[in-house]
């Protein structure tokens, strides 16, 4: 499938941008949430500090690819937090990553097969 | 160690404020909060755990700060003229101007006229300065021209002014001398007023820049002498009190009179540059 022009020159996005989108596309969560996530989804690879993923979040914030969700979601502790969420241009913006990162591997694996024949 | 992370989070709390104000606003108390909660999660894992998460935490917090304050400096001529980011002005006029005059003198001998090569190359330098610090890329070019253009034009017209047509007037040596340093700063700072607006396409800023540069830039070396010359009295009393070390003062004590004059005119100039960018853009 071809992507459409508009979203190729943001791509290839950062590991830490992937990661960030991929973790709030089941539902909004708060910046602590999202560490979290993302520390588990890259198997400990990207552990974020405080002020690194707000900057990202900043700057997601800025290209209008998450937003701030209105209702803020309770913590482990009870205390209601800001939450962020993906919009609609984040979740098309993820399906154009995953769907590059695809072609690549796709790519690999036919000339791997080749080799091996 | 419960002590020390109390300390600590509120040492983190104090760095925050160290942010760009849009930043820490949006983003200063939840990030208070993440830190808070996840310095109690190190509770358990001994001083070797809660070492190195606090490592990494301030590590990526000063990088943070670095990049959100970088972000914040890439404006534009026509942003930074119109943006009320006027107060920077004066650090990047003190820093970029007192380098131009200090080029020039050192280049040229004292005296008009002197080099007026000497001039246009401070100039260059002072406006190549000032973009940079602005981070004004585009306009790089045409600052660093218009520099050149108000440094080598004011000197040349001050020494036409003070070669031929001030001996004519019945000012007095003191009148004289006021008129030297004033008249050649004030130049520079007209020039550089006039060729911000004419940047601009607005004539109206550009006169009143023109204005309020001619009296910040032709102020400042009265003000730097007032400031420096003490120092030099200072070095002519400890030699004349038969002190050796005090005739090695006295060169000293001139170069920083000359130097600094420049550097306040710098500062001031860029100071009621920033201030009357402030006034034009809040209007």
């Amino acid at each position: 499938m071809t992507l459409p022009d508009d979203f190729q020159s943001p791509l290839p996005l950062t590991e830490a941008t992937y990661f960030i989108l991929l973790s709030l596309a089941p539902e909004p969560k708060h910046g602590y949430g999202i560490m979290k996530d993302v520390l588990e989804l890259s198997q400990g690879r990207i552990n974020f500090s405080t002020g690194t993923l707000y900057g990202a979040i900043k700057r997601l914030l800025e290209q209008g690819w998450i937003v701030r969700v209105e209702e803020t979601v309770s913590d482990s502790n009870g205390q209601m937090k800001k939450a962020y969420g993906l919009t609609e241009v984040g979740r098309r913006m993820l399906r154009a990553e995953v769907e590059r990162l695809n072609t690549l591997v796709q790519v690999a694996q036919l000339r791997i097969a080749g080799e091996t024949a | 160690m419960k002590l020390f992370i109390r300390w600590i989070q509120r040492v983190y709390a104090r760095c925050l404020r160290l942010y760009p104000v849009h930043f820490r606003e949006a983003f200063g108390e939840e990030m208070e909060d993440i830190f808070r909660q996840r310095t109690l999660e190190k509770l358990d894992g001994g001083w070797k755990v809660l070492g190195r998460f606090c490592l990494h935490e301030f590590f990526g917090l000063f990088i943070s700060l670095f990049r959100e304050h970088w972000t914040k400096k890439e404006v534009t001529m026509k942003r930074l003229v119109f943006s009320g980011q006027g107060s920077k002005v004066s650090g990047w006029g003190a820093l970029s101007f007192g380098a131009a005059f200090i080029l020039s003198e050192s280049l040229s001998p004292p005296g008009y006229p002197g080099k007026l090569e000497a001039y246009f190359l401070g100039g260059l330098l002072g406006g190549f300065l000032f973009a940079l610090m602005a981070d004004s890329r585009k306009e790089i070019k045409w600052l660093a021209l218009l520099g050149s253009l108000a440094f080598g034009g004011g000197h040349a017209v001050a020494a036409w002014f003070l070669n031929e047509i001030a001996p004519h007037l019945s000012t007095g040596s003191i009148g004289m001398l006021l008129v030297a340093i004033f008249l050649e700063p004030a130049l520079v700072g007209t020039l550089i007023g006039l060729g911000i607006g004419i940047l601009e396409k607005d004539w109206r800023t550009g006169i009143r820049l023109s204005v309020a540069c001619a009296l910040g830039f032709g102020g400042g070396p009265m003000v730097g002498y007032l400031m420096t010359v003490p120092i030099w009295g200072i070095a002519q009393a400890i030699n004349s009190h038969g002190y050796t070390f005090g005739g090695h003062l006295i060169p000293w004590a001139m170069t920083l009179v000359n130097a600094s004059v420049y550097v306040v005119a710098g500062m001031m100039g860029g100071a009621i540059l920033g201030k009357t960018i402030q006034t034009v853009d809040t209007e």
